[in-house]
């Protein structure tokens, strides 16, 4: 493992230092350019995905660990899919250093509602969207990611989650999810 | 002249909710209460084929949006979700919040369950060691409240002069050898139960021990064996003990 400069030991003798002490925290001078090549670095799945998705309260859910093995970057990506309305869905990407702080760098969701800020009248945007760390919000403590952003760039679930695996750049994902990569006709649909 | 503020945001608020079926007996109430990430609280009303609204339900979404963060089914969190969602008048079986609608009221039952959504959203940011240690408090509130009978003592030190070997809950039955109780979260605390138990039996003391694991899986190999060679009996965790342990002790007798 690489020492990370963008992460921090947490020091010092205030209340909240105390009890966070041990722990790790992200380094307040964490640039937007740093997570971006967080969210954008070759990886390499080395965990796979279950073969089927487990069902959970309520939910889908299934994932894998990927790493930068050149940088020393360790990542889970998750998915999960409400079995009630499968259009609530959510992908993500968490940095995972082994001895750092965990940071959820990236959704992919479905179209499971408004997004903020929420419109006089209720008018709803039934689109899908994107959550994206922020440096802006690390650098004030905040939690990273900010408001959806919608995209049209997919549709369902697994368009999401094609979409997804090439924007993270996880360069065996083919290996686990080749059916992904199928052309699909517009008439083939069940 | 003073703003109607009650007139005013009665007008707004409403302005600000708005409804979508989402399935045939599922509609969903969008209301302008968010998380932190932008996405709005996921409230829905299910309602019979006449459109009568039965309950609320967060169709699961509360629980699916903490997994991203943290373990929802790890067992400290998911007693602290099971017991936030309780407080909070809301039923929390299988990884879904709902609330029964009992009146023709409404507002009251969102707001109640928003606040519920919102509470139990939070665990996310509860510190994993925060989260463990509600084990021990539980374990205490077990004994104190269910087997209060017993006479339970807690914090018993059986041999004199050696006050490290201390005992979490001394059990009294009458005419009976006492049951020693120990809890048991980690390591750390195996160890001390099996030097417990071990100098208890050199010594020649009359007792039956017992321990009670939060999750006796996490032990390592060589800390199971020690504590299941030394001990008269272990409960691997807390809801084990619960469903069970009255019975035990009763068969001790």
């Amino acid at each position: 493992m690489i020492p990370n400069p963008r992460i921090r030991d947490i020091v010092g003798d205030s209340e909240s230092q105390a009890q966070c002490r041990g722990r790790r925290e992200w380094a307040v001078d964490v640039t937007q350019q740093d997570l971006d090549q967080l969210i954008s670095c070759t990886k390499r799945m080395v965990a796979p995905p279950r073969r089927e998705d487990e069902v959970r309260g309520g939910h889908r859910r299934n994932g894998f660990v990927a790493e930068d093995v050149a940088a020393g970057e360790r990542f889970q990506v998750f998915t999960r899919v409400l079995v009630r309305l499968p259009e609530n869905s959510s992908i993500g990407l968490i940095h995972d250093p082994p001895d750092g702080a965990r940071l959820l760098l990236l959704r992919y969701n479905g179209q499971h509602g408004p997004t903020a800020p929420f419109s006089r009248g209720g008018e709803w945007h039934a689109t899908c969207h994107i959550h994206r760390a922020y440096a802006r919000r690390v650098q004030h403590g905040l939690e990273a990611w900010g408001d959806g952003a919608p995209t049209q760039a997919w549709a369902s679930y697994e368009q999401a989650l094609h979409a997804f695996l090439l924007d993270v750049a996880v360069e065996n994902w083919r290996d686990y999810y080749g059916h992904l990569d199928q052309p699909r006709l517009p008439l083939g649909e069940e | 002249m003073a703003m109607d503020y009650a007139e005013t945001l009665s007008q707004e608020f409403g302005s600000f909710v708005a409804t979508r079926q989402r399935r045939p007996d599922l509609v969903q109430i969008l209301l302008p209460f968010q998380h932190e990430d932008g996405d709005l609280v996921d409230v829905f009303v299910e309602q019979t084929d006449e459109g009568r609204p039965v309950r609320l339900t967060d169709a699961g979404m509360t629980l699916m949006r903490l997994s991203y963060y943290c373990d929802t089914e790890a067992p400290g969190r998911a007693n602290v979700i099971e017991r936030i969602a309780r407080q909070a008048g809301v039923d929390s079986s299988e990884g879904v919040l709902t609330l029964d609608l009992a009146t023709d009221d409404l507002y009251p039952s969102l707001m109640q369950f928003v606040q519920a959504v919102t509470r139990v959203s939070s665990v996310k940011v509860f510190r994993r060691e925060v989260v463990r240690s509600l084990f021990y408090e539980q374990l205490r509130d077990f004994v104190h409240d269910e087997l209060r009978d017993l006479s339970p003592s807690q914090n018993v030190v059986p041999l004199p002069g050696r006050p490290e070997l201390e005992v979490d809950y001394e059990l009294v039955l009458p005419g009976q050898r006492p049951v020693y109780l120990f809890g048991v979260r980690d390591q750390a605390k195996a160890r001390l139960a099996a030097v417990c138990c071990s100098e208890f039996l050199r010594s020649d003391l009359r007792f039956v021990s017992c321990i009670v694991h939060e999750e006796f899986d996490s032990l390592t190999k060589r800390d199971r064996d020690l504590v299941t060679n030394l001990a008269d009996k272990q409960f691997t965790d807390l809801a084990e003990f619960r469903l069970h342990g009255r019975r035990w002790i009763g068969r001790c007798a």
